[in-house]
């Protein structure tokens, strides 16, 4: 961890064909694919905070579909796309302020995601249950697919009964693997809360599954 | 560890070892070896977590660029739309400018003719003595400060004379050209 907030120095260069690569300039590699990947995000919010657009292009490569998902998992799939729009455009509109707190990017993307997220929810109409898509297997037999669409129907309707920290706080450490003190720099809360809220979203959704699946 | 504190962290942290507390994993990892149990509760834990990862579907390659072209097309928009972040940066502090400039320069220019108008009357007595003596002023010297004070208090209030060190600065000015 370095004095600007726990970055390895790197930098980027363009390649030949446009998009840019990270070169390390000091200090011992990265030892795992999660430290580089994280190096290559610190590097590229740099670039956009003096407002490169191919970086950020990157970046938006880079994130748009696990933050698609997670707002599908939190808010339903109708809005889940405008969703993740609009959490870019704010990545964009803020992006001279990452770095004045000690937040790796992802953190600090999951943390705009989640708000968005949530002003969604406050301003959308009470009531109405979002409909997930269907889950795609394509490698899955016809009777491994419907077994696989039931648990996942199953599994969907018990997470949809949680409140809504537990299942923000559920999505964000099974779903997007994330640690616990990563979820609690998300949701902007104390650690113990954060344990609190698997634990008990985890029981219920145990309670949830067993009741659904003799029904 | 016993397999009560075990069970208690499966229920918090989940099936992968790999995400507990570093102080606990060791501990976790020497009760498993020795006792069934615990090992099936992690097995219920993983499967459970497995539930949970289900993955959901994954939006196409084509879908995700359309997005990308789309968020780069808005922000763009939204940049053509408003100044640049630097250019809304605050303006720095200017001289206030208030309306009605033609009055100001009216009001102005009374005080100055009013000043070299009265300045004659006001100094009978050369520039020895008593040229402060407002009892010495004939009544045109007294009606020409008075206009030169009207001129003053128009360009002040209507016009450019807007900040109080341009104010002041313009009375000593007005001071000093009728006492040379």
């Amino acid at each position: 961890m370095g004095a600007d907030g726990g970055m390895r120095p790197s930098t980027l260069a363009r390649a030949g064909h446009g998009s840019l690569v990270m070169r390390d300039n000091s200090g011992p590699a990265p030892s795992s694919p999660t430290e580089r990947a994280e190096g290559v995000d610190e590097a590229l919010m740099r670039l956009v905070a003096e407002g490169d657009r191919q970086a950020f292009r990157q970046l938006i490569q880079r994130h748009l579909d696990r933050i698609i998902i997670l707002a599908r998992r939190i808010v339903g799939p109708a809005e889940s796309e405008d969703i993740a729009q609009e959490v870019f455009l704010k990545i964009w509109r803020q992006r001279q302020q990452h770095g004045t707190e000690v937040l790796h990017f992802k953190t600090w993307l999951y943390r705009v995601a989640v708000n968005q997220c949530l002003d969604w929810k406050r301003r959308a109409l009470p009531g109405g249950t979002e409909e997930m898509p269907d889950i795609e297997d394509p490698g899955a037999s016809p009777f491994a697919e419907v077994q696989n669409l039931e648990r996942a129907e199953l599994v969907k309707g018990a997470i949809a009964q949680l409140s809504q920290r537990q299942r923000i706080a559920i999505t964000l450490y099974y779903q997007e693997d994330l640690q616990a003190s990563e979820v609690a720099e998300i949701m902007q809360c104390e650690l113990n809360a954060v344990e609190s809220l698997l634990k008990r979203g985890r029981q219920k959704l145990r309670e949830n599954l067993e009741r659904d699946s003799f029904l | 560890m016993d397999i009560r504190e075990f069970s208690s962290l499966l229920a918090v942290y989940g099936g992968r070892l790999d995400k507990w507390p570093h102080t606990h994993r060791l501990a976790a990892t020497r009760l498993l070896e020795q006792s069934a149990d615990a090992l099936a509760l992690l097995e219920q834990a993983r499967a459970l977590d497995a539930d949970l990862r289900a993955e959901m579907p994954a939006t196409s390659p084509a879908r995700l660029r359309m997005m990308e072209d789309s968020i780069l097309a808005r922000l763009e928009a939204e940049e053509e739309e408003a100044p640049t972040p630097e250019l809304r940066r605050p303006v720095p502090a200017q001289p206030q400018v208030r309306t009605k400039p033609a009055a100001g320069r009216h009001g102005q220019a009374m005080m100055w003719a009013g000043l070299r108008a009265g300045r004659p009357a006001l100094r009978p007595f050369g520039h020895s003595g008593s040229r402060f003596l407002v009892g010495s002023m004939t009544g045109f010297g007294l009606s020409m400060v008075l206009l030169a004070g009207v001129g003053l208090w128009i360009g002040s209030h209507l016009g450019q004379i807007s900040s109080y060190s341009q104010q002041q600065a313009l009375a000593y000015y007005s001071i000093d050209l009728w006492l040379r």
